[in-house]
């Protein structure tokens, strides 16, 4: 029973140690911690007192190293407003939401899944019309996961956005795969998945999407999806998360948020 | 759907406007030479496909590609498509193309499904080449570039003297 809840215990520490503090996981982890012991439960919680879990929630950690084309400040509580050039904007952002946690047996119930998402307005609302009050959950996870990521026009924000969605949907050849034919974009596929809290894609046009692609590649660089791709919390680890999977010390994104 | 209005001809060019009970929400479709191009099941606003023509007008000089003009319809999906030289060359002539305007989005009426299309320009010819949806056939179709900005002109005081933007 020990050894069980001992491996049970290292899969879902790693997960945690991969991705944001989940409250769900922290919780459920919490039983299993006490029947290994009261010192395995005080190194887990001084550890995290300590910082090394709080660098998740810590909006610092999407600061830029390099930038070729950073884009100017954005303020969540502000509208996108228009380019230079009189082109309204919009925001695409990546912040965390609950809801597939309460379709799914598989998630403990208030588990928290990246979201992305896109909005013409100011995203807190308040000063400007905003995408949601300040007592949602979505706000509260704003500087927990990517934050605001950039603005640009609608269509291109759309094709980012559904670029971010089909890249923890499909995995990372999903451009190959999308742009040689052998991959349908489906919804349904979307709704199924458990490394985002998106229920769709916003645009299935190839045309959208590979300007998304285009866009992200521009900000945040040829491996923008490894700064994106986010493992699976609760299913299977696949090869390509092993490789790849982001620590809260390594995860810094090597562009910030165009605008923000 | 309560209403359908055609701007042009079906067996050359045409634009299919069809009303929703939402205002300001409509169903759009473009024939080329009688092909369909969208399914005409999403509704959406008009501004975006009045944008993409204004886009073509302002553009339609960049959209001639003498590389492209000599390739059968097959060689361009091979020239947009062909992931086997590698990603960063594959983005480095979607940026190209992208830029001289020859991926127009005429609204969300077409986002809906895995759609792609290349608008080419070429001795006052418009060629499209397009796929409605994932493993749909490849059509092409031209249009004359007057026969073109006719119908889109006819749609666009349609839509501005009734107030539909």
């Amino acid at each position: 029973m020990e050894k069980v809840v001992a491996e049970s215990l290292k899969k879902q520490a790693k997960v945690i140690a991969l991705r944001t503090v989940s409250p769900g996981l922290f919780s459920r982890l919490l039983p299993g911690l006490s029947r290994l012991g009261g010192v395995v439960v005080l190194a887990f919680t001084a550890d995290y007192a300590a910082g090394n879990m709080n660098g998740w929630l810590d909006p610092k950690r999407f600061q830029p190293l390099i930038n070729p084309f950073p884009l100017p400040n954005l303020d969540p509580k502000q509208k996108p407003g228009d380019d230079k050039d009189g082109n309204k904007q919009t925001y695409i952002y990546e912040t965390g939401r609950s809801v597939k946690s309460y379709f799914s047996d598989d998630l403990t119930s208030g588990t928290i899944l990246p979201y992305f998402g896109i909005t013409d307005n100011a995203f807190i609302a308040g000063i400007a019309i905003g995408r949601y009050s300040k007592e949602a959950e979505q706000v509260k996870y704003l500087p927990t996961f990517g934050g605001i990521i950039g603005k640009t026009d609608r269509v291109t924000a759309e094709g980012v956005e559904s670029a971010l969605i089909a890249l923890n949907t499909y995995g990372k050849d999903f451009d190959i795969k999308m742009l040689s034919g052998q991959l349908q974009l489906s919804s349904r596929d979307v709704r199924e998945t458990t490394r985002i809290d998106n229920l769709k894609l916003s645009t299935k046009s190839i045309n959208q999407i590979m300007t998304g692609i285009s866009w992200l590649r521009k900000h945040y660089g040829k491996d923008w999806q490894n700064q994106f791709y986010h493992p699976d919390l609760l299913g299977k680890p696949e090869e390509s998360d092993k490789g790849s999977s982001p620590s809260p010390q390594d995860n810094t994104r090597s562009a910030k948020p165009p605008g923000g | 759907m309560d209403k359908i209005v055609l701007f042009g001809h079906e067996p050359e060019f045409a634009i299919r406007l069809g009303f929703t009970k939402t205002a300001k929400k409509f169903f759009l479709q473009l024939l080329v030479k009688g092909i369909e191009m969208g399914n005409f099941k999403k509704s959406d606003t008009l501004q975006r496909s009045l944008d993409a023509y204004q886009q073509i007008l302002k553009k339609k000089e960049n959209m001639c590609h003498p590389l492209l003009n000599k390739m059968s319809k097959d060689e361009i999906w091979k020239y947009i498509s062909d992931v086997d030289i590698g990603m960063d060359e594959v983005m480095t002539r979607f940026d190209m193309l992208n830029e001289s305007g020859v991926f127009p989005l005429f609204g969300r009426q077409f986002s809906n499904q895995q759609s792609r299309l290349i608008l080419l320009f070429n001795s006052n010819i418009l060629r499209f080449i397009w796929q409605n949806d994932f493993g749909e056939a490849i059509n092409q179709a031209s249009v004359e570039f007057a026969e073109f900005c006719r119908i889109f002109e006819e749609y666009k005081g349609y839509c501005k003297s009734n107030n539909l933007l």
